[in-house]
């Protein structure tokens, strides 16, 4: 009887696949060249930088980040379930994930729509190009990260996880975390401190 | 100390709404800046060692996630703080 008919979850030595992790390091270094390419034009554009998150619709970025850090949450609540070999719970889970990435998309359409209504554009200035480049970038990775966790979970549904084999599953949370670590630094960066 | 999924998430939220209260008051100051950078560490730490569960195991993956906070937070703390040195140095 092999550990996942027991229903004992078994700890991998890392928490998905390395290939998992070497996108995860490539997509954090492209957000941390993003953000440094940002501070330098900043530097080099005070005055914009300075007015331009005070034109921001707060809300909606406050929004996506509660959305966010929930998500990240009902995902971790999802591994825990899978090594508990506990799979309603964990699709159930994953869905909840998936509604909240949803919401973020749809808070995302709702900012830029709202954006277009008081005249903000891309090409306004520097800042706003700067904010649509990093925010519209990162709603693509929430796009991707959907995806993902759709498929994991139709695989789940299907019974390719258990407690004994989840690392698929596991690869997708680790890229799930690392969209909510990037919009963890890039909320306060663009929204906030500007 | 150790956190639970639950308490790191309703701490993450917590974070997020004092953002987002500074964000809304507006007037940042240089010390609002540190401390703004510095919930950004504590939220990143949050999310790596609490609902990726790397806290205590996986090193070689935990450390470059931790140092991704701790090094480029600083950083940027550094580029807002000080932005005509920032311009001085990347002036062709």
């Amino acid at each position: 009887m092999n550990t996942a008919t027991q229903g004992i979850a078994v700890k991998p030595q890392v928490p998905g696949s390395i290939a998992v992790w070497v996108l995860i390091y490539a997509e954090l270094s492209e957000f941390a060249l993003f953000f440094l390419v940002y501070l330098v034009t900043r530097a080099h554009n005070t005055e914009q930088f300075a007015a331009g998150p005070a034109q921001l619709n707060i809300l909606a970025g406050t929004l996506n980040t509660l959305v966010l850090v929930s998500s990240s949450f009902c995902v971790a609540r999802a591994m825990s379930a899978i090594r508990r070999n506990d799979r309603q719970r964990c699709i159930r889970w994953l869905g909840m994930t998936i509604a909240c990435g949803a919401a973020y998309c749809g808070i995302k359409g709702w900012e830029y729509l709202w954006n277009d209504a008081q005249g903000i554009h891309a090409r306004s200035n520097l800042f706003f190009t700067l904010y649509y480049y990093l925010t519209f970038n990162h709603l693509l990775h929430v796009l991707v990260g959907m995806v993902t966790l759709s498929w994991l979970t139709l695989r789940t549904w299907l019974g390719s996880y258990d407690a004994g084999d989840y690392e698929g599953l596991e690869n997708g949370a680790c890229y799930w975390h690392m969209i909510d670590l990037a919009w963890i630094i890039l909320f306060p960066l663009v929204y906030v401190m500007g | 100390m150790k956190i639970s999924d639950v308490n790191s998430w309703r701490l993450l939220i917590l974070i997020t709404l004092v953002s987002a209260l500074i964000a809304e008051t507006g007037g940042i100051t240089p010390g609002l800046i540190l401390l703004i950078c510095i919930a950004v560490i504590v939220k990143g730490q949050l999310v790596i060692d609490v609902l990726m569960s790397l806290r205590g195991r996986h090193r070689a993956i935990r450390a470059p996630m931790l140092a991704y906070f701790y090094v480029m937070m600083p950083l940027l703390a550094l580029g807002l703080l000080f932005p005509e040195w920032l311009e001085r140095l990347t002036t062709l």
